[in-house]
């Protein structure tokens, strides 16, 4: 059913790979996914997922304060050897402290401008990239028009990156290095129906709706900020987070060990951001989109 | 009261090198062929926790060393009673 849509949708959907070591030498990496709208660059990714790298962008400042404070109590000559050992200790260094990061987005070179858009409370962010070349898009994404129908039990498949791990290491002159076998990533898609919208309070932030659309099936993890579209590729959603409806069973029977199983039953059901919420927001900000 | 919309970002302190050849293929980036080097254990971390109906083995069962314990003891037990 999706076989030409995925097609299609995998022009545009792209992997961000968000590397991180930490003072105890220890790297790892998170994917997530984005989209890229236009040939200008401008692409749009879940809000969680730029955080991410803003919180890794902090966590680093606190390591580089901390160092500055060490160096000066080190060079500081009035202060006696044991005073100078007990302000060091009051000013160790956390195992966990972020020593380096970095963000790798598809192709060498490309990078993210610093200032970027976003909808904290609808999990949307908006950048632009630097460095895009846009013969390497041969499509690009149209959204839906939230104007035209959009009915309950329609199918919709997601897209992105889950289910593939990447163990970066680092070496101080080539900075993180991505592994033999770490790319390609492994494009993976899951379908489900549009089953109900979820409507955020607005409070008067905006002035049109803030909505998530909800499907059957779980967002997978690396599938955040990835596009969930229709039969045709046009983008209804862009994925956020998976919630984990309890089916209620067992609820009012005798505890046992069945009984107790049962009542650990769930449904996981994705929220993507809804394209209305989208489309108003692409033209709030001046960035250009086709829609279907 | 419009929402702040604005946020500054960093592309990191370091960068990224990639040792595969960016240039061998336009679809260098992703590929739906998954490769031997997924690792199938990501994929269900929990395998051997569940019996054939789906309810978590928890190795709730004795060992037979603590049951022969209990035994013994109980036949101990029920021999000095007599």
């Amino acid at each position: 059913m999706f076989a030409n849509a995925c097609s299609i949708a995998r022009e545009f959907t792209f992997p961000i790979i968000i590397s991180h070591r930490t003072s105890n030498g220890k790297c790892s990496a998170g994917i997530g996914t984005f989209v890229v709208i236009n040939e200008d660059g401008w692409f749009i990714t879940a809000f969680h997922i730029m955080e991410q790298l803003n919180k890794l962008g902090s966590a680093n400042g606190e390591f580089k304060a901390l160092l500055q404070k060490r160096l000066a109590i080190e060079n500081d000559t009035s202060l006696k050897k044991h005073v100078k050992i007990q302000q060091l200790n009051s000013q160790k260094i956390p195992p966990d402290s972020i020593t380096d990061y970095s963000v790798w987005l598809g192709w060498q070179g490309l990078a993210i401008e610093e200032n970027f858009f976003a909808i904290p409370n609808c999990d949307i962010a908006v950048g632009k990239l630097k460095n895009f070349d846009k013969s390497k898009v041969k499509t690009y994404p149209k959204f839906k028009n939230p104007n035209d129908p959009m009915e309950q039990g329609t199918s919709l498949c997601k897209l992105g990156f889950p289910f593939h791990s990447i163990e970066p290491t680092f070496d101080e002159q080539k900075g993180f290095i991505l592994p033999p076998g770490s790319l390609p990533i492994p494009i993976f898609p899951i379908d489900g129906i549009y089953t109900r919208t979820v409507d955020i309070e607005n409070n008067g932030i905006k002035p049109y709706p803030l909505m998530f659309i909800e499907t059957s099936t779980p967002g997978l993890r690396g599938q955040s900020g990835g596009p969930t579209f229709d039969v045709n590729g046009t983008i209804w959603a862009i994925q956020s987070q998976t919630h984990h409806l309890k089916l209620g069973f067992g609820d009012n029977q005798k505890n046992s060990k069945e009984v107790e199983h049962l009542k650990n039953q769930y449904l996981n059901v994705g929220w993507g951001t809804h394209s209305i919420t989208i489309t108003s927001f692409l033209k709030e900000i001046n960035v250009s989109f086709q829609t279907h | 009261m419009t929402q702040v919309l604005h946020f500054n970002v960093e592309n990191g302190n370091s960068k990224t090198t990639v040792v595969e050849d960016a240039t061998a293929s336009n679809i260098f980036w992703s590929d739906y062929f998954t490769k031997s080097y997924v690792d199938q254990t990501d994929h269900f971390p929990f395998k051997n926790s569940f019996d054939l109906m789906g309810r978590p083995l928890e190795a709730k069962k004795l060992s037979s060393s603590v049951h022969s314990h209990k035994s013994l003891a109980r036949k101990v037990r029920r021999s000095k009673a007599r």
